[in-house]
């Protein structure tokens, strides 16, 4: 049975790497902004039920946490608010690309995109997926853990609590790690000979989502290089930053995804 | 699939692709900007920023009999829009139009920087000795700013050659005066060689040394002389919104949008997690 | 008839191994047999599973002598990778060896790997998906299903493949009665049919023995194989029924039901039909938990209707059911974990206290175990409740002292089983509660572990154990409680309960009449 609902995984890499690619030109904390906001209505969209989806929050914890660490290196040289703002306009970038690659992660099967990767991306298309899926699982692993301890008396609180967590969690997780790779190699993964089992359709709607996207990118990308300002807005002196209508109008062609419809469950 | 529908779709998918390509082509020709031009009434003097992709010429009105390099630059900055970026402290040139680094260190970028130039009067350049802080721009001068490598004025990449009035068009007319928040192309160079502008200063004698053809100094036309209307709003310098002291329409415009999308996020998620499993 | 697979002096140690896990290992296993691999934990079953397909000594390392070729191929000189179209491997934890999410997706994925055409794949997907009755859920994410379920996805994704040999380790560790016998049942028609040649390794031996027509016996890394009566026949631990035929000297002892019928008819006096059967003991006291009208659910669905039930002192409470009936809910609201949806728990008057009045060993032993030893790992648990003492009892109990200074990752399943429960019983709470313990469970640690909570209940405290191993229920409740769509419809002595069901029916029971659970009852009655 053809699963004609899903959007093909080539039309969010196309989104993924258009979001990324207009996160990267600019510092301007109106777009930046704006694509977290983007990102996040599209994850509400067509973000699948599966474990690794639900590191979601983790990436926004992580964007959070790079933002705050890129904005405290200003410490390293003269602090002013010029320098203050740059340093935290330069980490918003950064978490920026982090909150689309966490959409990213949740609306696809880091898997399945596996089995697409071109015979010399395999290993590392395999590397990153197994990467994604070991947050989730370690996740999941914690609350267990937590659950065991309890249960026979242990509670996990403070840091001398901590092995009794960190030992089974950690065990696990390179179990279940071990036991997947037992499984893909035993099945043949990487064996060479390929075929697709249910391949994706290109649906108009995964057109329409590839290709907007792909404007926004080049949009942006014009405006880089005609040097368009208002994409770093200056922080010596401090101003309020600028939207441009054009390139709000490229940003809001992101959010196509979350137009299009949602995923259907 | 039948194979119409697949042929139909395939042939609507190239003509996305092409019109999404030729954003990117028709933009750049839209961007480049033409110099400001501004009638001359007052005292003037004219910026240029060479950025090394495209020179922005700017007439400025002064607010004092002499201003610093400094202040030219902050004054162009509220009359025509230009974005700049000052460091160690406020008395260098880091950033001019969206190019040199941002925060303090005006050389992040070494070797490239901001290169300080005087014009001479005659269409030529002179290194300036001092920096930006020090240096005084009266009625009449022109100073021009160019992005490249090169520790002096030897190695240095020099500005276009121009004088002060292929920036600062002198006033035929009071009707032909423009507002300084609109520029409009240069629709011609003026065949009359007459100095209106009577406080003007500059050594140079507009008539007489009218320099080379205008265009080749790599300041791109946009439009024919006495081009169409629109032509004026497709010139309007990049960044259009003006640094102005408080937040613009754009910001507000994102911010509604961005309400939207997150609100439009929670809704889903809300609806969808009833449906589903935890 | 050619070799399917077979094994000529094949010597494997570990990497970090004191001794051979397999010793000079000679096997030839024919193309369409049926073989179960059998004999205590540690003595090379899951070792020679694991080197059919080459993942021993290709993926573990360690150091490997002699020659195992599969389907003509030898082992060493083909990556598992590339034996993948000739044999298939069902690990014992299916859960985490799922690559992709949905069902149908995890089925075709071998395929995909081989390059099959996606019109025999559609195919394949769909008679694999009817063969193990997993119709139902195909859409369904890997991740929502049950223990099961997910056991019969894997074998699937396994088959699905088309291998010509099928390797299992533990295949219905955690199937209920029904579903194991439908997988072997499956498992049999393609070994019959379609010349498929299956091996197996396998702890509970009522579940496998007749379906079978090889045995390969392991003892300390040696094999030897022979006919199922052959082999299991001389087993120390071996099915209920050929354990009352060894003890009252059948031969050849039996394998299965049918077979000890027969046996019985012609051998067992008359009298034991007149002779009741001596119950486990039903010593109740007062009770220690209560619940009434508990409703409760697990992530969206409603698990628990309505359910009442009561735990005395004394008892050992065996709840069955199929998979996904609730059990696990139950103990875990019993153990004061999950909180119920309606209706109240209490457990000696009070809302339960988890590791003070409730005990709850879960299902995976390594999710409790974080020590250097045994010994320190039943001292953490008595540290945490302010106890000085030592360990020695609590080991003693479930009789692993002798592993006292192991580190418990070096130990079998079966026995890390054993110290986890030793671990969850020096909380001393008043019920202890243990969660389907039979995965990797050996017959050795299954009497010890039977002992112990036996002994438990003699020392007046309760117990309540959540599982669907017939044998495990009838040797050890003192009651027995069936649910079945998140209610109670059983609920009495393990005699009648046990007796009355078809599914849940023990050997002897279904050898001797209701009431009749465990062979040592028996060869009692008889002697």
């Amino acid at each position: 049975m053809i699963d004609r609902r899903s959007v093909h995984p080539m039309a969010w890499i196309a989104w993924a790497t258009s979001a990324g690619f207009v996160a990267f030109l600019t510092t301007d904390p109106v777009y930046l902004l704006l694509l977290w906001a983007v990102s996040w209505f599209v994850y509400a969209s067509h973000r699948v039920d599966a474990d690794h989806a639900r590191s979601f929050r983790l990436f926004l914890t992580g964007a959070a946490v790079a933002v705050a660490l890129r904005t405290a290196l200003v410490f390293f040289g003269t602090v002013n608010a010029a320098n203050t703002t740059f340093s935290f306009l330069e980490g918003l970038r950064l978490g920026t690309i982090l909150v689309i690659f966490g959409t990213f992660n949740a609306v696809t099967d880091p898997f399945g995109l596996v089995r697409m990767a071109p015979r010399h991306f395999h290993e590392p298309a395999l590397a990153a997926a197994l990467a994604l899926s070991i947050a989730p699982r370690t996740v999941a692993g914690v609350g267990r853990v937590r659950d065991a301890q309890r249960m026979r008396g242990i509670r996990i609180r403070g840091a001398r609590a901590l092995p009794a967590l960190a030992v089974p969690v950690l065990e696990r997780g390179m179990e279940e790690a071990h036991t997947l790779a037992e499984s893909m190699d035993s099945r043949g993964h990487g064996a060479g000979r390929r075929s697709r089992y249910r391949p994706q359709p290109w649906t108009g709607r995964a057109l329409l989502i590839a290709v907007t996207a792909v404007g926004a990118a080049a949009t942006f990308l014009a405006a880089s290089v005609g040097g368009w300002a208002v994409l770093h807005p200056q922080s010596s002196p401090i101003v309020w930053p600028e939207a441009d209508p054009l390139l709000l109008a490229a940003v809001g062609l992101l959010a196509t995804p979350g137009l299009v419809g949602r995923r259907e469950a | 699939m039948p194979t119409v529908a697949a042929a139909l779709r395939r042939s609507v998918a190239a003509a996305l692709v092409i019109v999404a390509a030729m954003i990117p082509v028709t933009l750049p020709a839209v961007t480049r900007a033409a110099p400001a031009c501004a009638a001359a009434t007052g005292p003037h003097a004219a910026l240029v920023i060479d950025t090394g992709t495209g020179t922005r010429s700017f007439c400025i009105a002064l607010d004092a009999t002499t201003v610093s390099g400094i202040h030219l630059i902050e004054l162009a900055g509220a009359q025509d829009h230009l974005a700049y970026g000052f460091g160690s402290g406020g008395q260098a040139v880091c950033r001019l139009a969206g190019v040199g680094p941002q925060g303090d260190d005006c050389f992040a970028d070494y070797p490239e920087y901001w290169g300080y130039w005087h014009g001479d009067g005659h269409g030529g350049w002179t290194w300036s000795s001092t920096g930006a802080a020090s240096a005084r721009v009266g009625g009449g001068a022109l100073d021009a700013w160019v992005w490249g490598s090169g520790d002096s004025g030897a190695t240095h990449r020099k500005p276009p050659t121009m004088v002060i009035d292929d920036v600062c068009v002198p006033a035929a007319s009071p009707a032909t005066t423009s507002s300084p928040a609109r520029s409009t192309p240069r629709a011609s160079v003026p065949s009359s060689g007459s100095p209106s502008s009577p406080t003007s200063t500059a050594p140079s004698q507009p008539g007489t040394t009218r320099s080379a053809d205008p265009s080749a100094r790599g300041v791109a036309k946009t439009s024919p002389p006495g081009g169409p209307p629109t032509a004026g709003a497709l010139a309007a310098p990049p960044g259009p919104p003006p640094a102005s002291a408080g937040p613009g329409p754009g910001l507000l415009v994102a911010l509604v949008l961005g309400a939207a999308l997150a609100g439009g996020g929670w809704l889903r998620l809300r609806s969808t997690r009833g449906r589903s499993a935890s | 008839m050619s070799d399917a697979l077979s094994f000529e002096g094949v010597t494997f140690t570990y990497p970090d191994g004191a001794r051979p896990a397999l010793d000079a290992v000679d096997l030839a296993i024919d193309e369409g047999s049926f073989a179960l691999a059998v004999g205590p934990t540690g003595s090379g079953k899951s070792t020679l599973l694991r080197a059919a397909n080459g993942l021993v000594p290709q993926f573990t390392g360690g150091t490997f002598a002699g020659r195992v070729c599969v389907d003509g191929r030898d082992t060493l000189a083909h990556a598992p990778r590339r034996l993948a179209d000739v044999v298939a491997f069902v690990p014992q934890d299916p859960g985490a060896s799922f690559v992709l999410d949905r069902v149908e997706d995890e089925l075709a994925y071998g395929m995909e790997n081989l390059g099959v055409d996606p019109a025999h794949m559609r195919r394949r997907v769909e008679e694999t998906l009817d063969l193990l009755d997993l119709a139902d859920l195909r859409d369904r994410s890997v991740r929502t299903l049950s223990g099961g379920e997910r056991q019969r996805v894997a074998i699937g994704a396994a088959l699905a493949a088309g291998p010509r040999i099928l390797v299992l380790d533990e295949p219905t560790s955690q199937l209920d009665p029904q579903g194991a016998e439908d997988v072997m049942a499956a498992l049999q028609r393609l070994v019959h049919d379609h010349g498929l040649t299956v091996l197996l390794a396998e702890h509970r031996l009522e579940r496998v023995a007749g379906w079978v027509d090889v045995a390969i016996g392991f003892d300390r890394g040696r094999v030897r194989s022979g006919t199922p009566a052959d082999v299991i026949g001389h087993l120390a631990a071996g099915p209920p029924v050929t354990r009352l035929g060894r003890m009252l000297g059948w031969d050849p002892p039996p394998l299965t039901v049918r077979a000890a019928r027969a046996a019985a008819a012609s051998a067992t006096p008359a009298r034991l039909r007149s002779v009741a059967p001596a119950g486990n003991g039903d010593a109740r006291g007062s009770v220690v938990a209560e619940v009434h009208g508990l409703h409760a659910s697990y992530g969206e669905t409603t698990v628990l209707r309505g359910l009442d039930l009561d735990v005395h002192e004394g008892e050992v409470l065996v709840v069955m059911g199929r998979n996904g009936a609730g059990k696990s809910t139950l103990l875990r609201v019993l153990a004061g974990i999950h909180e119920p949806a309606a209706g109240h728990v209490r457990v000696l008057g009070t809302r339960p206290r988890p590791g003070v009045d409730v005990a709850l060993c879960p299902q995976e032993a390594d999710e409790l175990l974080f020590n250097d030893s045994v010994e320190h790992e039943v001292r953490a648990t008595l540290a945490a409740r302010g106890e000085a003492g030592g360990a020695g009892p609590w080991l003693a109990a479930l009789g692993i002292a002798g592993l006292a200074a192991h580190h418990p990752r070096d130990l079998s399943a079966g026995q890390r089983l054993l110290v986890a429960t030793a671990a969850v019983a020096a909380t001393e709470a008043p019920l202890l509660a243990l969660d389907e313990p039979t995965r990797g469970l050996d017959p050795g640690s299954k009497d010890r572990l039977v002992g112990f909570v036996r002994a438990h209940a003699i020392a007046g405290r309760a117990a309540i154990v959540a599982t669907h191993d017939v044998e495990l229920a009838a040797a050890v409740a003192t009651r027995v409680m069936i649910l079945a769509g998140g209610e109670v419809i059983a609920d009495g002595d393990p005699g009648s309960v046990l007796g009355d069901s078809r599914v849940f029916a023990p050997q002897m029971t279904r050898v001797f009449g209701p009431g009749w659970l465990t062979p040592e009852q028996v060869a009692e009655a008889l002697t």
